[in-house]
């Protein structure tokens, strides 16, 4: 985990570069701010999610899978939030927060284990 | 802390992705994120999904719609799959952006996700022709299947995302608990896009079937599958009641044969060009694969996806041609397989940097690099930029309207080139009427000081307005009343405030526009808000005779 921790900063450097000279047009802060906010809210989670499955997943399939992952549990989660009466407005305070808590455990817990 | 070892896949992912953002966002958004208003959205639909995101942020969940949404109505069950709007408020609130560009962000960076799962599913066939396959997802960027993006397909192109992720998980199916990557897929999927949801039970059955044939762990996977298909519709059941009760109803099956999608491009397979025989070739492997049982999951997907495509053949209607907007991804294994095979057969010594750079030389094609592609008649990526149908000037006069005026304000459009498009005008978040524009110009040529126009109310017109009449019970407001029925005449002096453009593509209208607004200055209405382009007119005598 520690190691894709590692790969997991430098590629959110890179990506940020990369993006600043893609949309030479937009303010560093910007890109940054979206950056952080996207992998926070909608990869971060499923990334660690992943790590029920131990080492089965690799770190590029982890993040492709993992925004996936992180798109459809936090939208659902969004969804029902606001329909049980959470203020929707409100939500990016929370439940990326909570999400990735849950997340963190479930990979300490099973980042070395193999369920197969 | 020790820099991690740099692969050459790494690198060519990274060449793949920049080029994917450069294509598909950055170019068209003027190489920015952040913009002062609606940005690139070509078509009524885009408008329509973004007011439901900030009309989501509004009423502070989608238990029930937006007013301005729904004719004023402040009961209408939220009916539209709510994930894509639910995702565009977080990202709005997390990153600084609006939601009229977060909205339309995640869906480009679902897309380009949707490629590169589609290269891992592929690359655990064969490296070599996921590699050359990747570059054929760029055309999702070009042509007809970029309007996916730019007329607003959204919910679409999300949902087929999550599809691709139910493909992914299917791959994963003998993994333990892999009900669960399955269940949250599908789940996720009918919440965005519910007809994407329909394919993704049809591919399991597909999948369950080959599974049949080959005669490979059918039954743990088939129990797997049942698993993931309750769980799904727990997570669902509430949405999927709602759906029941209003798309289901509205949009019930019939059969027909549809050959374009009304109102918008088709992608169709003679768009390729050379590359269409190329996947025709690569289906024609995949099927021999498939009956010589040495299938795999990337190869029966595209043959699964391929043929959806068609189903518009079959009465699956418009949403046939959604699937095709991301052809080029679900194809590009068909691409990928003749190539490699092909080449293989002619070098011997194959190895995977020559795979590399046919792939990067596939990518250049693409990319009309020195003008080949466009020479030789082949389909490729052309630069697009647009703003769209907003304007800052219109922005403006909305957002005023937005920030001054009550809630439940009367509006009434007059002439304006772009409010003839239903969606577009629900952006002033007030209930929106709007006059017809023919009435309006023979009236004041044949009568300028009659009060009576023929005027319409407009709104998120679907689904008669569902709302619950008790437990489990859904009623809908526009069976019940004819008041809202279009086609109706409707006394000019009774709204509050009248917006128009000063301008015009036309310049024999602004004159119109003027003389009415000139009656409604000298009967003591006043200008309120004004800009080159639009004007907004306050009536503080409303009901009164205001074209005397």
């Amino acid at each position: 985990m520690k190691q894709d921790a590692t790969k997991l900063a430098y590629l959110l450097v890179v990506l940020t570069i990369l993006l600043k000279i893609i949309l030479k047009n937009e303010t560093l802060f910007t890109v940054i701010k979206v950056i952080l906010a996207y992998t926070w809210a909608f990869i971060l989670p499923g990334f660690l999610l992943l790590y029920y499955w131990g080492d089965k997943f690799s770190f590029l399939e982890k993040i492709i899978i993992g925004s996936g992952l992180g798109l459809a549990i936090i939208g659902t989660l969004s969804y029902y939030a606001g329909i049980i009466g959470l203020n929707v407005n409100f939500h990016f305070l929370w439940l990326p927060l909570l999400l990735n808590a849950i997340s963190f455990y479930v990979a300490c817990v099973y980042a070395k284990k193999d369920p197969q | 802390m020790s820099l991690p070892k740099i692969k050459l896949e790494h690198i060519f992912l990274l060449i793949i992705f920049a080029t994917l953002l450069h294509t598909g966002v950055s170019n068209l958004w003027d190489h920015k994120l952040d913009h002062d208003y609606p940005y690139s959205y070509l078509a009524g639909d885009a408008f329509q999904h973004w007011v439901r995101t900030d009309g989501i942020k509004q009423t502070e969940s989608y238990r029930v719609r937006v007013p301005f949404q729904s004719y004023g109505y402040d009961d209408v069950i939220g009916d539209y799959p709510p994930i894509i709007f639910h995702l565009a408020i977080i990202f709005s609130d997390l990153s600084g952006l609006e939601t009229y560009d977060t909205i339309l962000l995640i869906v480009f960076l679902a897309a380009i996700s949707a490629a590169f799962l589609v290269y891992l599913i592929i690359k655990d066939y064969n490296k070599h022709i996921a590699i050359i396959s990747l570059p054929f997802s760029l055309l999702i960027f070009s042509g007809a299947a970029y309007t996916g993006f730019t007329w607003g397909h959204w919910p679409s192109l999300l949902a087929q995302f999550f599809l691709i992720g139910i493909v992914w998980a299917m791959k994963n199916i003998d993994l333990k608990k892999s009900y669960l990557l399955i269940a949250i897929f599908f789940a996720a999927t009918f919440l965005t896009h519910s007809s994407e949801a329909i394919l993704g039970f049809l591919f399991i059955i597909f999948f369950l079937l080959i599974t049949l044939y080959e005669k490979n762990k059918f039954k743990d996977r088939l129990k797997t599958s049942i698993f993931a298909g309750i769980i799904s519709f727990i997570i669902i059941a509430y949405y999927l009641f709602i759906f029941q009760n209003t798309w289901a109803k509205g949009q019930s099956y019939s059969f027909s044969v549809v050959k374009a999608a009304g109102g918008s491009p088709t992608v169709q397979m003679a768009m390729f060009s050379i590359f269409a025989i190329i996947i025709l070739a690569g289906l024609i492997i995949a099927f021999i694969l498939l009956f010589q049982k040495k299938s795999h999951i990337a190869t029966t997907a595209a043959i699964f996806f391929m043929i959806m495509g068609y189903t518009n053949y079959i009465g699956f209607h418009s949403r046939a041609f959604q699937i095709r907007y991301l052809w080029p991804i679900y194809l590009s294994i068909f691409i990928g397989i003749p190539l490699y095979y092909g080449l293989k057969a002619i070098s011997k010594k194959w190895n995977i940097h020559y795979s590399y750079v046919i792939s990067i030389l596939l990518l250049l094609l693409l990319l009309n690099t020195f003008g080949v592609a466009s020479s030789l008649s082949l389909p490729h990526y052309e630069k697009f930029s647009s703003p769209g149908m907003m304007d800052p000037f219109h922005w403006d006069a909305y957002q005023w309207i937005d920030q001054n005026t009550p809630e439940d304000a009367k509006v009434l459009f007059l002439y304006g080139d772009q409010f003839g498009q239903t969606n577009y005008i629900l952006s002033v978040k007030r209930v929106p009427y709007k006059i017809d524009e023919n009435d309006f110009l023979t009236t004041l040529q044949t009568n300028p000081e009659q009060r009576d126009y023929l005027i319409n109310i407009y709104g998120d017109n679907v689904n008669w307005y569902p709302y619950w009449g008790g437990f489990l019970k859904v009623n809908y407001h526009l069976k019940e009343t004819d008041e809202f029925r279009h086609g109706q005449r409707f006394d000019i002096c009774d709204f509050d405030y009248y917006i128009y453009d000063k301008v015009s593509r036309d310049e024999r209208i602004p004159p119109f526009n003027k003389l009415i607004t000139d009656k409604f200055r000298v009967s003591g209405m006043e200008d309120v808000f004004t800009n080159q382009v639009v004007g907004v007119m306050k009536n503080n005598n409303r009901g009164e005779n205001c074209v005397g």
